[in-house]
């Protein structure tokens, strides 16, 4: 829509669109900056980038960065958004005043396929031709101004991670504002039978249309005829009824041709392209392979390709874990700082531990994801950027496709190892839908970094320390090792059962580009982090804090006065002994762990461990362990200090203190016999292992997939798996007799 | 997808699916078999009667180079790109003539 200089107008709206791997985030970030934003599209998980563009001072006009596409045609709602936006039909998106099409300069061809769809939009248009220096060190020379002339639009020859071509660019587009879609643009043209059916089509819509019903515009029209099943055609049939399923079909058969309907198009197309760029392209023959190339032969054979990824992703794994220690030492000193100073200030009661224990417990919590999510998602841009993570998921495709998903699912599933919020947002960058919902749902079952406590206590108080291999692997070693494997190796049944009936479909073809490799834009690598990082604390964080602050209040209430007054008076009788110093110190610490215990048996949570306990008899567990299991439900961390707390040995031990290791081994009921036993250890490491004991991971899981239904989905199949593991786990091992 | 078995009993026929190129020639383009979303895109991306192909990798997956782009595709998937020579450069053979430099 033209506006002139003068009206003070809305905001205008300039789109940003291009094929994958065409340098578009980098151009984006270098015209938006800082002033980037991250949103939603309703219904996709797509996001929506936008950011203010300065065309001139005191000229703003809002950038719409459009996801990367090689063409309109669209099979699934993600895949509509740019087509939507561009034909005004997104609700909440404004309408566009001017496209930017951004075009690989060494891959020209191909690019302006999704030009040649641009040019029948109704909108002026702006090439911006980047990557030159790329396309020159190939021998192919572009005359950018033959090149605009035959197009009939601007033609900016650019190389946006230099930063070069960015002013013109910019005049480019202030002149394309102010005014109308070129008159004089080249279009292509497609055979006269197919542009009737077309406008036959249209027609039927302006007059058969329900009251309210919007009449097809020709770009709509024909995209819905040649797109045979594709997603445009489902949605306008979900609009306005079979009716207009029988119409598409009797149209496609009145074209008249054999071959199929999309085969026409990109024949035009073609032909259209290559007599545009008749005289304005030209390639001296010069080597054959690429510098990419070359590496690729590296890379990709099939051992040493496999060796290096290997080495890569031990790379990464290791880094999240070692790279995120500093912090998280640093994040912990922080947060009990804080809650000593909050303990100091206010007295004891419900408010004092709201605060202490919930708030700041739960934020804590989640701050503490924030190192191993910040360094993970460093990794992945780094080697997504630098072209690397392509030729990973091709490395990785043959293993995946066996469980019915892709080589793309590869590192959102390493990544879950060492925590499944990062790993299931990484699941981004798999571009089938019921690929990407499998591997975030399977994800979870990578036996996460949280998980490693549990296992390290209870390998510690109960698996003996005998060797099984020679010198260098001992039974703990190898108890560990299998808790680790387990819930890779039920990965994958489960997402060849999910990608066999819930998620099934069309196996998606897996055809993917091999961009050259290039040096990692620095930007492009700390906005992505930046983006990730913050994603996460705002959405994940809010529901973590909730979910903490629910626990500890089951926790809390109610609050037993005959137990607290019991000890009150225990204190009283410590005072008048009149102990010295030490003495006194550790029989005031008795008193306050035994209220604590007791405290916490009669809240709900301890109501709801003995509520439970037939049910977990089973799996050889007494109420106390049901009821840390059940606390930690938000995390499950959270058990080991509970466990501590119900042994009365209070909340501050970790898993490698010989005291809780003790109290849990010695731990006895009322007849005098263990409570816990080799097989019943086993049995809570397997239910842990397999159990979906985070809040995080499910909040993460809902904003990735756009509904609670999937996240409610792996809640209840991971509890279900670890509730029958562990059962199976202690009866076997009972049966087997092992721990005597 | 299910016709590379005709074809490969075909002698007569000298086009072939891409799966069973060999590495490193060229290939031209005689069609995408198929109006499934692959043919589709494989077809957007320029895999069209005419164009010139190259396979640069061959395993389970195969790297393809259409244009100036690299592309990974399962072999199977490769099955229903049918190519043939290039005739320009057998012609040009039988004629005597140098072949043509290629774009």
């Amino acid at each position: 829509m033209p506006s002139s200089p003068d009206t003070v107008a809305s905001v205008e709206s300039v789109a940003l669109i291009g094929n994958p791997n065409t340098g578009k985030t980098t151009l984006f970030n270098a015209l938006t900056g800082l002033s980037q934003r991250v949103g939603n599209y309703p219904g996709v998980t797509v996001e929506r980038k936008t950011g203010k563009l300065e065309l001139a001072p005191g000229r703003n006009v809002e950038l719409v960065d459009l996801p990367g596409a090689y063409s309109l045609a669209a099979s699934s709602p993600d895949q509509m958004i740019a087509a939507d936006v561009l034909l005004r039909q997104q609700p909440g998106a404004p309408p566009i005043d001017v496209v930017v099409a951004i075009v690989d300069a060494s891959n020209l061809r191909r690019n302006l396929y999704l030009v040649s769809q641009l040019m029948e939009l109704d909108v002026p248009l702006v090439v911006a031709l980047n990557m030159t220096d790329i396309a020159s060190s190939r021998g192919i020379d572009i005359d950018a101004a033959a090149l605009s002339e035959r197009l009939g639009v601007s033609v900016i020859p650019m190389c946006a991670h230099r930063r070069e071509g960015m002013g013109e660019l910019r005049g480019a587009i202030l002149d394309a504002l102010g005014r109308d879609s070129e008159q004089n643009r080249a279009v292509p043209t497609f055979p006269e039978s197919l542009e009737r059916q077309v406008e036959i089509l249209r027609a039927s819509t302006t007059s058969a249309g329900a009251a309210g019903d919007r009449p097809l515009s020709r770009v709509e029209a024909f995209r819905a005829l040649i797109d045979e099943g594709g997603y445009g055609e489902e949605r306008l049939v979900a609009e306005r009824g079979n009716g207009l399923s029988k119409e598409l079909a009797r149209r496609r058969g009145e074209v008249g041709v054999s071959a199929p309907l999309s085969s026409i198009e990109t024949e035009v197309r073609y032909s259209w392209i290559n007599r545009i760029l008749e005289g304005c392209l030209s390639q001296t023959t010069g080597q054959h392979q690429t510098v990419s190339d070359k590496i690729d032969l590296l890379l990709t054979h099939r051992l040493a390709g496999m060796v290096i990824f290997i080495a890569v992703s031990a790379f990464v794994f290791q880094g999240i874990y070692q790279w995120s220690e500093p912090f998280l030492g640093g994040i912990n000193s922080l947060f009990s700082g804080l809650s000593s100073l909050v303990t100091d200030i206010l007295p004891a009661g419900a408010l004092r531990s709201l605060i202490v224990d919930g708030i700041i417990g739960g934020v804590g919590g989640v701050i503490l994801f924030l190192p191993q999510i910040a360094i993970l998602f460093l990794f992945i841009a780094v080697l997504e950027d630098c072209g690397y993570m392509s030729r990973a998921a091709l490395l990785m495709d043959r293993l995946l496709s066996r469980c019915g998903l892709s080589g793309t699912s590869f590192i959102p599933l390493l990544s879950s190892f060492a925590c499944a919020v990062p790993g299931i947002m990484a699941a981004r960058t798999i571009g089938d839908r019921r690929d990407r919902i499998a591997t975030i749902l399977v994800a979870p079952l990578m036996s996460c970094s949280a998980r490693l406590p549990v296992y390290v206590l209870f390998i510690g108080a109960f698996i003996p320390d005998r060797p099984v291999i020679g010198g260098w692997l001992g039974l703990q070693g190898l108890t560990l090792l299998a808790m680790y494997s387990v819930g890779t190796v039920l990965a994958v049944p489960i997402a060849w059962i999910l990608k066999s009936t819930l998620l099934r479909g069309d196996t998606p073809s897996f055809l993917l580009e091999l961009p050259s490799y290039k040096w990692p834009d620095p930007a492009t690598v700390a906005l992505r982090v930046y983006h990730s990082g913050r994603a996460f604390i705002v959405r994940a964080g809010s529901i973590i804090l909730a979910a903490t602050i629910v626990m500890w209040a089951l926790a809390y209430f109610p609050r037993s006065q005959a137990v607290i007054d019991l000890h009150q008076e225990a204190r009283s009788q410590l005072e008048r002994q009149d102990l010295a110093g030490e003495a006194y110190g550790d029989a005031l610490h008795e008193i306050d762990r035994a209220e604590a215990a007791q405290l916490l048996e009669s809240s709900i949570l301890g109501r709801a461990g003995h509520l439970i306990e037939p049910v977990v008899k089973p799996l050889g567990w007494d109420w106390r362990i049901g009821m840390a299991a059940i606390a930690s439900f938000p995390a499950r961390e959270v058990v080991i200090s509970v466990l501590g707390t119900i042994y009365s040995m209070g909340g501050d031990h970790d898993e490698t203190s010989t005291d809780l290791r003790n109290a849990l081994g010695a731990a006895t009921d009322g007849n005098g016999n263990r409570v816990i036993t080799v097989p019943v250890a086993l049995s809570v490491m397997i239910f842990f292992a397999l159990c979906a004991q985070c809040m995080s991971t499910l909040a993460v899981i809902q904003r990735e997939t756009g509904s609670w239904k999937w996240a409610a989905l792996a809640f209840a199949y991971m509890t279900l798996l670890a509730y029958v593991g562990a059962l199976v786990t202690y009866q076997g091992a009972t049966f087997l007799g092992w721990g005597g | 997808m299910g016709e590379t078995v005709h074809l490969l009993n075909n002698p007569a026929v000298s086009e072939r699916p891409l799966s069973d190129w060999a590495r490193h020639a060229v290939a031209v383009v005689v069609e995408v078999v198929g109006s499934d979303l692959l043919a589709n895109k494989l077809r957007e991306l320029g895999v069209i009667p005419g164009a010139q192909l190259r396979v640069l990798h061959a395993g389970a997956n195969l790297i393809i180079q259409i244009d100036e782009g690299r592309f990974a595709i399962r072999r199977r998937d490769a099955a229903a790109i049918r190519v043939s020579s290039p005739p320009a450069v057998s012609q040009a053979r039988l004629a005597g003539q140098p072949a043509p430099a290629q774009a």
